[in-house]
């Protein structure tokens, strides 16, 4: 599965929606519920997918579901 | 594992607190109903929950406020469920306060952790956290 496929799963389960289809612009203001705090839930459960660790300055700097995915797989590779 | 603000006072905050509080400090009671009534109301306190398998197991509180230097923000009274930890919950609550603190406008955040606290320490350090170079000070007021 792709990087945005597997995202597309943990968004959905974290913000219980199976409808949130995600590309790479969209931002939090786009997904219902997406605030600071889910913000935090989100990156645990996408560490905990992908077995990765963001660094709190990354966790900071994600403007939107583009820069997660790149984040995401600048860490896979 | 879910992170939340208390943003108010129920029967679980209130009895979450009762097994809660003795893990941090001995001396401490719990906080009444009231008590935690007054800090969901302060605009200056943000309390961070975090609840595991549908069960609150830790607690962080975000005092922010703003002095003429600037918003500044500390991190106060962070504990986890006894039987909860090193699943990283305490880091959870942690990366939460933070991104909160950023969200207000905070410029940097404080705390203080003892040396015995070794996984304490090492998770602040490994979130982001530098040791300071000052000299933390305490003025104890006695009861009269």
């Amino acid at each position: 599965m792709t990087t945005m496929g597997t995202l597309t799963e943990v968004f959905r389960q974290v913000f219980d929606d199976p409808e949130i289809v995600l590309s790479p612009e969209m931002t939090a203001d786009d997904v219902e519920g997406w605030d600071s705090l889910s913000h935090i839930n989100l990156i645990v459960a996408v560490e905990s997918r992908f077995n990765i660790r963001f660094k709190q300055k990354e966790v900071l700097s994600f403007k939107n579901v583009g820069d997660l995915s790149q984040c995401v797989e600048s860490k896979l590779s | 594992m879910e992170i939340f603000e208390a943003n108010e006072v129920t029967d679980e905050l209130v009895e979450a607190f009762q097994y809660l509080m003795p893990q941090l400090s001995s001396s401490s009671p719990a906080p009444t109903r009231e008590e935690l009534q007054l800090i969901v109301d302060s605009p200056a306190v943000i309390l961070l929950m975090a609840r595991y398998e549908g069960k609150l197991v830790g607690s962080l509180s975000l005092a922010v406020f703003r002095v003429p230097t600037g918003v500044l923000a500390w991190i106060e009274d962070v504990v986890v469920d006894q039987s909860m930890r090193g699943k990283g919950i305490g880091e959870a609550l942690t990366r939460a306060a933070l991104t909160r603190a950023k969200e207000l406008g905070v410029k940097q955040v404080d705390l203080t952790s003892r040396p015995v606290r070794e996984a304490a320490n090492r998770l602040y350090q490994r979130v982001g956290f530098l040791p300071r170079q000052t000299n933390v000070y305490r003025y104890k007021i006695e009861k009269e």
